[in-house]
């Protein structure tokens, strides 16, 4: 008997690891290719057949008496709890560029250390593509191949989790079903706001913002692609939404990167003789870091920690913002990360867990 | 008369040369795994020095994890020759 679905049924996975090539997913067939996304949001993929017809052609008619099908396009976002495991796919594909080491593989054999970092882009402009499977109950069974991350979000504000939010765009190709069961994900460490230590440092002066006293209110750190979706559809590429169907409209071969940019906000408490408002006058390059320290990693001697470390190379703000937050006064920061020429670096993200590798 | 037809040349082959790189030596990992784009690799200590395509290379040297083996070899022989002369 039919049945209304509801949202809370829906469930989503998403490549273990990175197409193999663009477009090109991981077996559904194996579960283990596939991790479960645990999405906070009530958000369902959008998948847009564009189409085009025939209004103005010599038909004889005032409006069109035909449309077809051009290109498809998917779309979706969600929001989600920031964990130091499954961070790592998600930082994978918005910076396109990892490398993976063992810190100490005597000592802390279950340590590995992810750098994550932006494209070299006279090498290529193709960021990793996975794949993702949507379920909702017994309606709906797919599969996105090729999608890239247009846009990624992290932040922290009050005693809740840490967040994290993205965008993500597809090749347009939907499989349906999607031949994935699909593991449910367990063992996941959690990071929260009140982990983060947030610093300036001018060369000389460090102002941190978790000690005398702690004045952190909230920040965000955004890393934004600007994916060539329009280029996508390459002529001669011949791949269609059902494969040598040429009416069942185009998907996209590729997708590439138009350029990276990034965002980071910082609010919090203003102090009396306040440095952060000269820093603007002055344009003063800063250091910004943002250490998330985590639990311990078992398996070894203790010496290391969960955590996620971002830091921006040379940050001056752009933007100074005075507001006020439950009567006291806030000073919102709003900066600009450059790229250094001398560390040849812009903003970087370290991430410390046990999970020994992104890409194979 | 009619003019000898110049044959025209055999076009040679270019091989690019590989370029053999090392870990930076700072880099006490034991193996070190990068992924950039679709391109993914892992290198092993024990298996040094790796064999590279030019355009790979430069990639890798970019990262500040790899050095250029002949630029290492000739840095060596430099520090060795100016030893021996102080």
């Amino acid at each position: 008997m039919p049945t209304p679905q509801h949202i809370q049924q829906r469930k989503f996975w998403r490549g273990k690891l990175a197409d193999t090539a663009y477009g090109t997913s991981r077996d559904p067939a194996t579960d283990a290719n596939y991790k479960q996304f645990i999405a906070k949001d009530r958000n369902l993929a959008n998948l847009q057949p564009n189409v085009q017809d025939n209004a103005g052609y010599a038909t004889g008619y005032p409006r069109a008496t035909e449309q077809w099908l051009s290109n498809h396009n998917v779309t979706f976002s969600h929001d989600f709890d920031l964990c130091a495991q499954e961070i790592g796919r998600d930082l994978y594909d918005a910076f396109g560029k990892v490398v993976t080491t063992q810190p100490n593989a005597v000592d802390e054999p279950t340590v590995y250390k992810h750098v994550f970092s932006t494209m070299d882009l006279t090498v290529s402009r193709q960021l990793p593509s996975r794949s993702w499977v949507e379920k909702v109950g017994s309606a709906i069974n797919r599969l996105h191949p090729g999608v890239c991350l247009a846009q990624l979000a992290l932040s922290g504000e009050a005693s809740a989790r840490l967040s994290g939010s993205g965008q993500w765009q597809g090749s347009g190709k939907e499989v349906e079903p999607s031949g994935l069961t699909g593991e449910n994900i367990t063992g996941l460490i959690y990071f929260y706001e009140s982990q983060c230590t947030v610093k300036f440092d001018d060369g000389t002066t460090l102002t941190n913002m978790a000690t005398a006293p702690n004045r952190l209110n909230s920040w965000r750190c955004e890393i934004i692609n600007q994916l060539l979706a329009d280029d996508g559809f390459r002529p001669g590429a011949a791949v269609f939404q059902t494969a040598d169907d040429f009416d069942s409209g185009e998907v996209r071969s590729e997708l590439l990167l138009g350029d990276q940019s990034f965002n980071i906000v910082a609010n919090v408490r203003l102090l009396s003789n306040d440095p952060l408002r000269a820093y603007l006058k002055a344009q003063t390059n800063l250091i910004f870091t943002n250490d998330i320290l985590g639990p311990v990693i078992p398996g070894g001697d203790d010496g290391y920690n969960y955590q996620l470390s971002i830091k921006a190379y040379q940050a001056p703000f752009k933007a100074v913002q005075l507001g006020e937050r439950n009567g006291l006064v806030s000073i919102e920061l709003q900066i600009n990360p450059l790229f250094q020429l001398s560390s040849g670096k812009d903003l970087e993200i370290t991430l410390y867990n046990d999970v020994a590798s992104y890409v194979a | 008369m009619a003019k000898e037809k110049k044959m025209p040349e055999k076009k040679k082959a270019v091989e690019k040369k590989k370029v053999l790189l090392r870990f930076h030596e700072e880099q006490t990992s034991p193996t070190l795994e990068i992924g950039h784009g679709e391109y993914t690799r892992k290198f092993d200590a024990k298996e040094q020095p790796f064999e590279c395509e030019p355009e790979e290379a430069e990639l890798l040297k970019r990262t500040g994890y790899f050095v250029d083996e002949s630029a290492a070899a000739k840095a060596e022989a430099g520090e060795k020759s100016n030893t021996a002369t102080s």
